[in-house]
């Protein structure tokens, strides 16, 4: 359940930071956010990235715990990716 | 920095000035040369140690006589089961070593005897399983098993153990350079972060080929550098050779201080019965509370001197405090050996990162994951480079055969090795039980398939080999299974039934495979030949040559 947990929080911060990047914001919601969003989003996806690690972290200790983080970076990096992917061949 | 082209067609384009271009461009034709000069033992590095994430697991599904499920027996049980036959079959061994079964496809313990004479085979040592339920060795069929693939990313084969590990040294610091190149020749590595344009050729490649190393970069450095830290003294002997000098003494001094506290007692020549076992790991437990007991090593058991070693399972990626060593006598803990050095404790996290030993399924599969990103990675840059030479050639104009080589032999390097390791474990249930030295046969099972598979790459036309290759390699993939059911009694269902998911695991992995495989296949099909209509894209894609 942890790992699940840490998966989703890693992914909603991947969405967010992709969110934040204006082509990529074109494909997930259709339009690119303005200065203030785009700020909101970066620091909105740093967090739950930082908070993800955290967890981890607090779960399996530092080191254990960071490979943890970097295996659901990279997992949740590729589903967004899958599903920017998936957005553009639909347009 | 000032003299980057505007597109972030990045290496492509930039890649030919050489090393006496600007930074950038001396860069990328770094990393375009460091990476495909050795591209094919990076990729059977790769694929071999990806594999070698679930060595246990192919081990367990390549010995089909071990049992499904592991019967209920505890530690002390399976220890004196263990010993009593060591004793029994062994009695003058220099050492006794039982292991126990963990939860990665291990069902049996495992006893393993020095002896102090080669027996009447001529060999020194015996390795063998015991079944838990009876205690008496299994007959299981000779394999290379997991550990066989596995140990090849290191150790590759057919060659001298000392030419192999700088054969993958060499390679693997040829991919930390193109690993850090890389980096530096990709401006737009944030930009581009989850960017994979799909059916516009090139560009396509470039994309893959970017997207599989950026979302698994800490991976790709962390496992090319630890890879490195393996062997850092065959590497850069002059370290310890400068330090402590070349005579063996000095250098075993040096392999005390990295390592202290592994030295073992001499035998005295004076009898002395051990302590119960138990008593010990009694000991250990009160050290190790919650961790799983996971060997016992005797060496020199009956002697006055005798040392007992008790081991758990890693835990962590610190792999210091994981033995305890007694007397095998008296039961008095020897005291704790010296601290490690910082370098040692650091080299220590590093290789357990590497082997990934802590991690259990969730983490094991991310470790897997990211070894075939690492795969797909160098497949791609060796695609990329093919393509991008073959699109410099200009119409009606023969491709450099330099670039025809390239493309033959992309073919045969990234199919034609996993259908030489999908021929090795056909080979597995498909050689007779009783063949002579089974095991290598095995494994010529599988370099003989790479090497026709290379045979098939100069003989056809390239699209269709890669069609044919794809195709043979998904059938081999999704029928494994049906042949394990047919020549075992622990087919698909059975495993399933009894709940040993590690089996079942297994072909259910090979049936996943293989429809990824057949998508790829109907991918490279012409557009023509594909039942359902290809997306304009594809096709354009396919008409571009991709």
């Amino acid at each position: 359940m942890t790992y699940l947990f840490g998966l989703l929080v890693a992914t909603l911060g991947m969405l967010c930071i992709a969110a934040a990047q204006s082509k990529q914001a074109k494909l997930l919601l259709q339009r690119s956010l303005n200065e203030s969003q785009t700020r909101t989003a970066i620091w909105l996806g740093s967090a739950l990235l930082v908070s993800c690690a955290w967890q981890c972290v607090a779960a399996y200790g530092l080191g254990i715990g960071l490979t943890t983080f970097f295996a659901h970076a990279c997992f949740a990096a590729w589903l967004v990716a899958g599903l920017i992917t998936w957005r553009r061949s639909r347009t | 920095m000032s003299d980057q082209p505007a597109d972030n067609s990045d290496a492509e384009h930039i890649e030919t000035g050489g090393l006496h271009g600007a930074f950038r461009q001396s860069m990328a034709w770094l990393h375009t040369w460091s990476g495909i000069v050795l591209s094919i033992i990076l990729y059977f590095i790769f694929v071999t140690g990806t594999a070698g994430y679930f060595n246990y697991e192919i081990d367990h599904w390549m010995t089909p006589e071990m049992p499904g499920a592991l019967p209920a027996a505890s530690t002390d049980e399976m220890v004196e089961m263990g010993l009593t036959y060591l004793r029994r079959e062994t009695p003058d061994a220099t050492r006794h070593f039982v292991s126990m079964p963990i939860d990665r496809g291990d069902r049996t313990v495992r006893v393993f005897a020095n002896l102090k004479e080669p027996n009447e085979d001529g060999e020194r040592f015996i390795n063998t399983y015991l079944d838990l339920r009876t205690g008496e060795p299994i007959e299981v069929r000779d394999t290379g098993g997991g550990m066989a693939l596995y140990r090849m990313h290191w150790a590759l084969h057919y060659l001298p153990n000392s030419a192999a590990t700088y054969i993958v040294g060499i390679a693997t610091l040829f991919m930390f350079l193109a690993i850090i190149t890389g980096i530096v020749t990709h401006k737009k590595i944030f930009i581009d972060f989850f960017t994979l344009r799909l059916g516009k050729g090139q560009r396509s490649w470039l994309d893959g080929h970017n997207i599989s190393s950026v979302l698994a970069l800490p991976f790709m450095i962390m496992i090319t550098y630890s890879g490195l830290v393996f062997y850092d003294l065959e590497y850069s002997p002059g370290t310890m050779f400068l330090t402590m000098g070349v005579e063996q003494d000095a250098i075993d001094e040096y392999y005390q201080h990295l390592r202290p506290g592994l030295e073992f007692p001499e035998a005295t020549g004076k009898e002395a019965p051990i302590i119960d076992p138990a008593l010990v790991i009694a000991q250990a437990r009160t050290t190790w509370p919650e961790a799983q007991i996971r060997f016992i090593d005797i060496f020199n058991p009956g002697d006055e001197a005798a040392m007992m070693r008790v081991g758990r399972t890693t835990d962590g990626i610190n792999r210091g405090g994981s033995i305890l060593q007694f007397s095998a006598v008296t039961g008095e803990a020897f005291p704790e050996p010296p601290p490690m050095p910082a370098n040692s404790v650091f080299a220590d996290a590093t290789l357990a990162l590497h082997e990934g030993r802590f991690a259990n399924y969730w983490l094991r599969w991310g470790y897997f994951l990211s070894g075939v990103l690492g795969c797909a990675m160098i497949a791609t840059g060796m695609l990329l480079w093919a393509k991008k030479r073959r699109t410099r050639t200009k119409k009606n104009t023969p491709a450099a055969a330099s670039v025809v080589f390239v493309e033959r032999t992309n073919v045969a390097i990234i199919v034609g090795l996993l259908l030489g390791v999908a021929a090795y474990f056909w080979a597995n249930r498909l050689l007779p039980v009783d063949l002579a030295d089974r095991a290598a046969w095995e494994m010529h099972c599988l370099f003989g398939v790479w090497a026709l598979s290379f045979l098939h790459a100069g003989l056809r036309e390239v699209r269709r080999a890669w069609r044919e290759q794809v195709g043979l390699l998904a059938g081999l993939c999704l029928l494994l299974p049906i042949v394990n059911a047919l020549t075992t009694n622990t087919h698909l269902v059975a495993s399933i039934q009894s709940g040993d998911w590690v089996r079942a695991g297994f072909d259910l992995t090979m049936l996943t495979f293989g429809l990824i495989l057949i998508v790829i296949w109907r991918r490279l099909l012409p557009p023509e030949k594909r039942h359902v209509e290809a997306p304009i894209s594809m096709q354009a894609s396919h008409e571009a040559g991709v």
